[in-house]
């Protein structure tokens, strides 16, 4: 093992020469890289997406989006060739921006921005907006308008959101407002229509029924009462001749009369006839026996007294049953529409329910829209008081004073370790493809037979001398050219002092 | 290590069949005894070569300069000594799967070293005729080819020089149209037992072209006794390897593997770089 390791040691010395050209050339295009890239100045702001400053359980926000699902939505709205173009034009961003076609334009913009978003559970969610550009003016100038943009969008995006809920809901809740009208006014026009047969004068009505009845009873027998009452007029009269007693003919005349000459009688049996009293009684009688004559008198003048009294109390009694034939027939037809009514009343009842259902649920949907448009109200002024989740920057874009590029220094260790390992590489390939045989050992691994003898290579003093020349010649040129080389830096470059001063910053040693 | 002993035993068995006899077994009391006759070949008759130590350092030649580089070469010198005297062979062709493994290299400090054996001779030839390297590497270019010794237009002696006493390399100073049938000759058999029985070489060493490149060797393998497969570290791959090494087991013994410009030793190798003096 420790032979082999000699042995590729050996081997690699060998092919030095190419290690040696192929670092070489790889380092001096990384070096060449390192001195010729531009300077690029890097701004970098930061923002952050703050959680909602009213607790989500107390005021309930209008935009549900997640955190980093916002912010990609921001970087695809902010990243737009109208946008990048915009501020590419307006800030002047590429010093040859007028040669560039708008694609050019937009594809620099889009390489030298970069959008860093990092939301893990548990941790804020923050993006970076990072620009690299020409001069640390630009840098920080791109860098700002980008996040005014960003910031602006956030804005739109929440106010819009907020207003756009409120309007539904406005939209909502006047439509069903004027749903609810119109139920209202279908309701009161059917109960309008239907005012005799509702369901809820039912009762009144059947009591109405019930009296009815009873009225019309009640005229029934008044009727057969009348008529029985003429039936036996009838007979009287046609029997008697008469109509009724005469007492009942007498007139108040003639029953004072009667009355006083009872009262005679009775104070004769008591006073003597001279009392003053009885010749009072006795004055009263005659006067009125006078008028009672004469009334009597009239009475009997008439030839058929008796069958007038007799048509006349006939025609009572008609004129009272016509009356009474009346009023029953009246609340007959009463009871024929008030049972129409009854009968009409549960049909009314099925429409008026299906009509209040309606209004119902209607009215239903009209409080909750109600209630989320006050609560959409509500989330709105948290927006417009940015008391919501929102974008806020917390590192604003400053002025870089250094070129954050080219890492000099990093490419050119990077270039010279990457030429080391591309000649490694190289010296392994070629002899991985190399078969020719090296030394006796693959002779002997290969056929199993040890030379008879291996002969070393030989160098003849030319050779020798070549190789010395060669090595010397080198070392000349590189004791020169070393030299040559920092004096050129400090002419035509930068004076040593100040890259010296330079190195020693970027170690840290001052 | 056992596949590789199977093949070998294998490729043995197949070989004691057909068999070449590779002329006779020369001692160094025989040689001793030859030394100055009319039909041999006389060493010292031969071009003396001096190669100076900048070019030895420009062209690896550590076996000629000496040091802790030396060493690998000695240890397979000695190596290979003690396997091709255990079982007497006499040629070693060292190829590789494909081109720039250091065969020649490898070629020349092997012969260096065993030519610092003094009791040993040694003779190095180039037949890998397509793309000839020796002659840049010792920085000698002869007036023939040896391609044209193989043709039988000319003697060994016009494509040779000779380093130290006991060490013969012949080259070839250009390439050759169409080398496969030329070592696949029957000549160029019959031109090399000639060769080895006039010169009495204890080593012949035969640097050859890449296995994978052409089919030169196939033929050819038939005229050496072993061979050695030169690989080099970060350019041959295993399946390379295994290939050749499969091949080479059927046309002659493989005496191993050697994994040349290795950059990292470890326990396998056997020995440290520093010069163990």
């Amino acid at each position: 093992m420790n032979l082999d390791l000699k042995f590729y040691f050996a081997v690699f010395l060998r092919r030095l020469h190419v290690f040696i050209l192929v670092t070489a050339l790889v380092s001096a295009a990384a070096i060449a890289a390192a001195m010729l890239l531009p300077k690029a100045y890097v701004a970098e702001s930061l923002l952050m997406v703050e959680s909602p400053q009213i607790p989500g359980p107390l005021m309930a926000p209008t935009i549900q989006a997640a955190a980093l699902e916002k912010l990609q939505t921001m970087e695809n709205r902010l990243m737009t060739r109208a946008n990048l173009l915009d501020v590419a034009n307006r800030l002047n961003v590429f010093a040859d921006i007028k040669k560039m076609t708008p694609d050019q334009i937009v594809q620099a913009m889009r390489d030298n921005t970069r959008l860093k978003k990092s939301a893990n559970r548990g941790e804020a969610t923050m993006m970076s907006v990072t620009f690299e550009g020409e001069s640390g003016a630009i840098s920080a100038g791109v860098v700002n308008e980008f996040v005014t943009l960003i910031l602006k969008d956030d804005v739109d995006i929440r106010t819009k959101s907020a207003e756009g809920t409120v309007d539904f809901f406005d939209q909502s809740v006047s439509t069903l407002g004027a749903k609810l009208d119109q139920l209202s006014a279908r309701i009161l026009d059917f109960q309008n229509k239907n005012a005799d047969a509702l369901p809820s004068t039912l009762s009144f009505r059947m009591t109405q029924q019930s009296a009815l009845q009873a009225k019309i009873d009640t005229f029934e027998q008044d009727i057969k009462t009348l008529e029985d009452q003429k039936v036996r007029l009838t007979a009287i009269y046609d029997s008697t001749g008469q109509v009724g007693n005469s007492t009942a003919a007498q007139t108040s005349e003639a029953q004072q009369l009667a009355s006083l000459n009872d009262q005679l009688t009775q104070s004769l049996a008591v006073l003597a006839p001279s009392h003053p009293k009885i010749k009072v009684l006795q004055a009263q009688i005659a006067q009125l026996e006078v008028i009672v004559k004469s009334q009597t008198q009239a009475a009997d003048n008439g030839v058929t007294q008796s069958s007038s009294m007799f048509d006349v109390q006939i025609a009572d009694i008609d004129a009272r049953i016509q009356t009474a034939t009346e009023g029953r027939d009246l609340a007959k037809e009463q009871m024929v529409k008030l049972q129409d009514t009854i009968d009409r009343t549960p049909a009314n009842q099925i429409a008026l329910d299906a009509l209040n259902r309606d209004y119902a649920n209607v009215q239903q949907q009209y409080n909750n829209a109600v209630a989320n448009q006050s609560a959409a109200a509500a989330a709105k002024r948290v927006e417009d008081l940015s008391k919501g989740e929102r974008i806020s920057v917390v590192d604003a874009a400053t002025v870089p004073d250094q070129p954050a590029k080219p890492a000099r220094i990093l490419i050119i260790i990077g270039g010279i370790f990457g030429g080391m390992v591309l000649g490694l590489g190289l010296i392994f390939l070629m002899e991985l493809l190399n078969r020719s045989v090296r030394r006796p050992l693959d002779i002997v691994a290969a056929f199993g037979i040890t030379p008879i003898v291996s002969i070393p290579y030989m160098r003849t003093p030319n050779e020798t001398m070549h190789r010395r020349s060669i090595f010397i010649g080198m070392l000349l040129a590189s004791m020169i050219g070393i030299p040559l080389v920092i004096y050129a830096v400090h002419v035509f470059y930068q004076p040593l002092d100040v890259i010296l001063n330079k190195i020693a910053i970027m170690v840290g040693l001052s | 290590m056992e596949k590789l002993e199977a093949a070998l035993a294998k490729a043995r068995e197949a070989r004691k069949a057909t068999a070449v006899s590779v002329g006779d077994e020369i001692t160094p009391h025989e040689q001793e005894r030859v030394q100055g006759g009319v039909r041999q070949g006389d060493w010292t008759s031969l071009p003396e070569l001096f190669i100076p130590t900048e070019l030895a350092q420009q062209r690896r030649l550590a076996a000629l300069t000496g040091g802790k580089d030396a060493t690998p070469y000695d240890m397979l010198r000695s190596r290979a000594i003690r396997l091709m005297k255990e079982a007497g062979w006499k040629r070693l062709a060292i190829t590789s799967p494909n081109a720039a493994c250091g065969k020649t290299t490898v070629a020349m400090n092997l012969a260096v070293s065993l030519a610092r054996q003094q009791d040993i001779r040694v003779l190095l030839i180039d037949v890998d005729l397509r793309r000839p390297a020796l002659n840049k590497l010792i920085g000698h270019h002869p007036k023939r080819s040896l391609h044209e010794v193989l043709a039988g237009a000319c003697p060994l002696e016009d494509a040779s020089v000779r380093v130290g006493n006991n060490l013969i390399i012949a080259t070839n100073n250009s390439p050759v149209q169409q080398p496969a049938e030329l070592l696949h000759s029957a000549r160029a058999r019959d031109v090399l037992a000639a060769i080895e029985g006039r010169w009495k070489p204890d080593v012949t060493i035969f640097d050859m072209s890449p296995m994978l490149a052409s089919d030169d060797n196939v033929g050819f393998m038939g005229n050496v006794d072993c061979a050695l497969l030169v690989a080099a570290a970060e350019s041959t791959t295993l399946a390379n390897i295994d290939a050749c090494e499969k091949e080479l087991a059927q046309l002659t013994n493989v005496l191993g593997v050697v994994l040349n410009k290795c950059r990292y030793s470890d326990e396998s190798a056997g020995y440290g770089y520093e010069a163990y003096d």
